[in-house]
């Protein structure tokens, strides 16, 4: 049984479509990450959760609970809920510790605030006014209010994307425990796609509105369903080729295909998975980038300028002639070629 | 509320003919006189004000707080005491000892309006030189322009919403005036509505005027909006540098000390050489404050409470709504008094010359001076703050009680000492709708200023000059702690 189940909703802000039937479900303890270029509608659909906002159409069901469709609105406040801005947006009237008891009722709210700081271990900043936190603490402090409250699913807008590159990994992984620990479920907008890859049971990608592909971050990884999502989630080369079964002519010769397709096809084929080779197909170094750990080359072929990811140790510099060989089958896309 | 009255004031005028002078000479003169008054009061205004606001932006002027305090400080002395100070130093029996040339007629009036009403521009114009990015400035340089050239093509035009802005409050407040141009005999629209009825109990021919004195006012709100152009795209966030004086700053610390001894210390002086000849004991003046007091109080009150969802909706939803709230605000008191008289005899006698219906007309006509700084305040409070709150499973109610209501508060401390200022020092709405007797230290000082009697006035102008300097000191001092 899912935990969140969304269906089919729709929104226009005036004239434009922001959201064009989105429907999908969220599972006991999962991590999910919404990511998609800005303007794709991931933040609307967010605040639609929340209650923040009211769809056109459609409906979420939170367990047995529907928080809004047809005729029905449930305000935010009623919704246990938890959801963290993309700015701490802490109450600069109140103290941390008043800050996180803000959510919570009843007598032993006080110990319950207590308890949400030490968990994220903030005990130390209890006293302090908002104003007199770092961006990290801020954040991590607006984490533990959304959590005092025990949200049946926590929403996370950006949270992280204010923070240096190092706190990020750390809020992450406390992020991460404070879910487990809790047994909630997390749904995470991001535009960052190292973070949807490395933080996300599963990652859903929005593309104007729509949701265009759900799975493990591997699989979308590994097996983009349309161009969008190939180029969008890492960098790719898209290839026209002429589909037979398990293989298709293209300009770079023939190709291993997966899944099995016939026909004109788009195919997409990961810098990682080509390399450099003494047979294959012949081209030209045009650029070079060092990236530390690997470098990244552009080579002009019959197939137009590809991107391939070398060997640390490769000394090929733009003007060189190289060969280049698949390391694995070209993934087949969605649409007519 | 601000309506009903003044659509009933169209239909008095309406129903009684149109007096004859109307359309004829004196009408015309009462004409002259008021635009000629408006104009001048807004000349000389600017004049003043300009200086003063560049050195408190951008100079390194010393004590600037100071300076500015001192710019500001006439907004607490209400004009019709300055023109009461002029006339009582002037007079034959002045405490002076000289006998100083006396001030009637156009250059009184003139001289206190634009000693009252300068601090108006002076205060848009500060916010504008503050507003002015500095970029720009340096854009224009480096693209070859000489600085009088920048303050002709790049200053000046920046400022031009801060002029029409504060030129239309010295403007609509020249309209409005009452007091200054009654006491200094200048017959001007105001003067001659209120010559209308406490002379001629002509109701009909006070709205005719009234009217007369409302179609002033729409071309200039109109020009107002227009002027008022687009402001600075993108500004940048840095301090403009200020200009050193070197050796004008003399020079600019005099001008200060002249303003303030032509300001607020003028009338004081006065007062303090009257009151020392006054016989009036203390029990008279401390029951004009008090009466001063039951009306201003509960009306501030009342202001607040109206002005809050006017100022949420504005802010929040863009609905313009509180733009209604400033439409009153353009109409001159004395027009809305007797508006609000006539419809409370035709309607709800029974209100008539209340202390309730004088605390209504008073949260109504001062409504603007609340709403302004809380909706300053609730635009600095990010949204973001209240959905969290709502997530955090608050409704709407409780989040406006413990989110924006702590953090409104320096805006309600300031929104409180504005409209409370205004109640205690208004005159014109408290002559027209007060109850028989109900004299409040306004209404003191007018009628025996009127009367040339400056001794007898001056207690009651000491006590009105002392709280309105003391309120004034705790807004100061609030703005201080804001920063």
């Amino acid at each position: 049984m899912s935990l969140l189940t969304v269906h089919g909703l729709e929104k226009r802000f005036g004239k434009s479509q922001v959201l064009a039937g989105v429907g999908f479900t969220l599972n006991p303890g999962e991590v999910l990450a919404l990511l998609g270029p800005s303007g794709s509608g991931k933040t609307t659909l967010l605040r639609i959760l929340a209650g923040l906002e009211v769809p056109d159409a459609g409906w979420v069901r939170l367990g047995k609970q529907t928080l809004v469709g047809p005729g029905i609105f449930l305000p935010p406040e009623n919704r246990g809920i938890g959801f963290v801005f993309q700015e701490p947006a802490l109450f600069p009237h109140l103290r941390v510790v008043d800050n996180v008891a803000f959510g919570l009722k009843g007598r032993d709210r006080r110990r319950k605030a207590e308890e949400a700081l030490a968990a994220l271990g903030l005990t130390a900043f209890r006293n302090r006014r908002p104003d007199q936190l770092s961006g990290g603490q801020a954040q991590r402090v607006a984490l533990a209010r959304a959590l005092a409250p025990k949200p049946r699913i926590l929403l996370l807008d950006e949270p992280f994307t204010s923070l240096d590159a190092g706190l990020r990994e750390g809020i992450r992984s406390e992020v991460r425990a404070a879910i487990r620990a809790q047994k909630i479920a997390a749904l995470l907008v991001t535009h960052d796609q190292e973070e949807a890859l490395a933080f996300a049971d599963r990652l859903a990608v929005l593309h104007r509105g729509r949701l265009v592909q759900i799975g493990t971050p591997e699989e979308v990884y590994h097996r983009p369903r349309t161009p969008f999502v190939a180029s969008f989630l890492g960098h790719t080369n898209l290839l026209k080729g002429e589909a037979h079964g398990d293989h298709a002519e293209t300009a770079l010769g023939r190709l291993k295909i997966v899944p099995r397709a016939r026909g004109p096809v788009w195919l997409s084929l990961r810098p990682e998975h080509l390399a450099l080779a003494a047979h294959g197909v012949p081209g030209k170094v045009v650029d070079r980038a060092f990236k530390g750990h690997d470098v990244t080359l552009w080579v002009r072929t019959a197939a137009g300028e590809l991107r391939v990811q070398a060997d640390y140790r490769t000394r090929a510099k733009p003007g060189d002639a190289v060969r280049l060989v698949p390391r694995e089958p070209a993934v087949v896309l969605e649409g007519e070629a | 509320m601000l309506a009903l009255p003044l659509l009933h004031l169209a239909a008095t005028a309406a129903d009684g003919s149109p007096p004859n002078a109307l359309f004829g000479e004196a009408n015309l003169r009462l004409l002259v006189h008021t635009l000629a008054l408006a104009g001048g009061v807004l000349a000389g205004a600017l004049t003043l004000a300009a200086p003063l606001a560049w050195l408190v932006t951008r100079t390194d002027l010393p004590a600037r707080r100071l300076a500015t305090l001192v710019g500001l400080l006439p907004l607490a002395v209400p004009g019709y005491l300055t023109a009461y100070a002029l006339l009582a130093l002037a007079g034959p029996a002045s405490p002076l000892g000289v006998r100083l040339p006396r001030l009637e007629g156009y250059p009184g009036a003139w001289l206190a309006l634009v000693l009252y009403t300068y601090p108006y521009l002076f205060l848009a114009l500060r916010a504008g030189f503050a507003r002015l990015d500095p970029a720009l400035e340096e854009a224009a340089r480096m693209l070859g322009h000489r600085p009088g050239s920048i303050f002709l093509r790049v200053v000046l035009p920046g400022l031009f919403p801060a002029i029409a802005g504060g030129g239309l409050l010295v403007v609509l407040h020249v309209f409005a005036d009452f007091g200054v141009v009654s006491l200094m005999r200048y017959p001007t629209y105001s003067y001659a509505i209120y010559r209308e009825l406490a002379g001629a109990y002509d109701t009909a021919a006070a709205a005719w005027l009234a009217m007369g004195l409302l179609t002033l006012v729409a071309p200039v709100l109109w020009l107002e909006a227009r002027l008022g152009g687009p402001s600075s795209v993108h500004p940048s966030h840095r301090n403009p540098p200020r200009v050193r004086l070197g050796r004008a700053r003399g020079l600019a610390q005099t001008l200060f000390l002249l303003v303030f001894a032509a300001g607020p210390g003028l009338p004081l002086v006065a007062l303090l050489a009257w009151a020392g000849q006054a016989r009036s004991a203390l029990g008279p003046v401390a029951g004009a404050l008090l009466r001063a007091l039951e009306a201003s109080l509960p009306a501030t009150g009342l202001a607040l409470l109206l002005a809050l969802p006017l100022a949420y909706l504005g802010v929040r939803y863009r609905a313009g709504l509180e733009r209604i709230a400033y439409l009153g605000f353009s109409i001159p008191p004395l027009v809305f008094g007797l508006a609000v008289a006539t419809a409370s005899l035709r309607f709800a006698p029974w209100l008539y010359q209340s202390v309730p219906l004088l605390v209504l007309a008073y949260a109504a006509y001062f409504l603007p001076e609340a709403v302004a700084p809380l909706k300053a305040g609730l635009a600095r409070i990010p949204t973001r703050l209240e959905e969290a709150s709502r997530t955090l499973g608050r409704g709407p109610l409780e989040t406006g009680l413990r989110v924006l209501l702590p953090l409104l508060k320096p805006s309600l401390q300031t929104a409180l000492v504005l409209v409370f200022l205004s109640g205690l020092k208004e005159l014109p709405l408290t002559l027209l709708l007060a109850p028989p007797g109900f004299d409040t230290l306004a209404l003191e000082v007018f009628t025996r200023a009127e009367e040339a009697q400056f001794a007898a006035a001056a207690p009651y102008a000491l006590a009105l000059f002392l709280a309105g300097g003391g309120m004034a000191g705790v807004l100061f001092l609030l703005e201080g702690k804001k920063r």
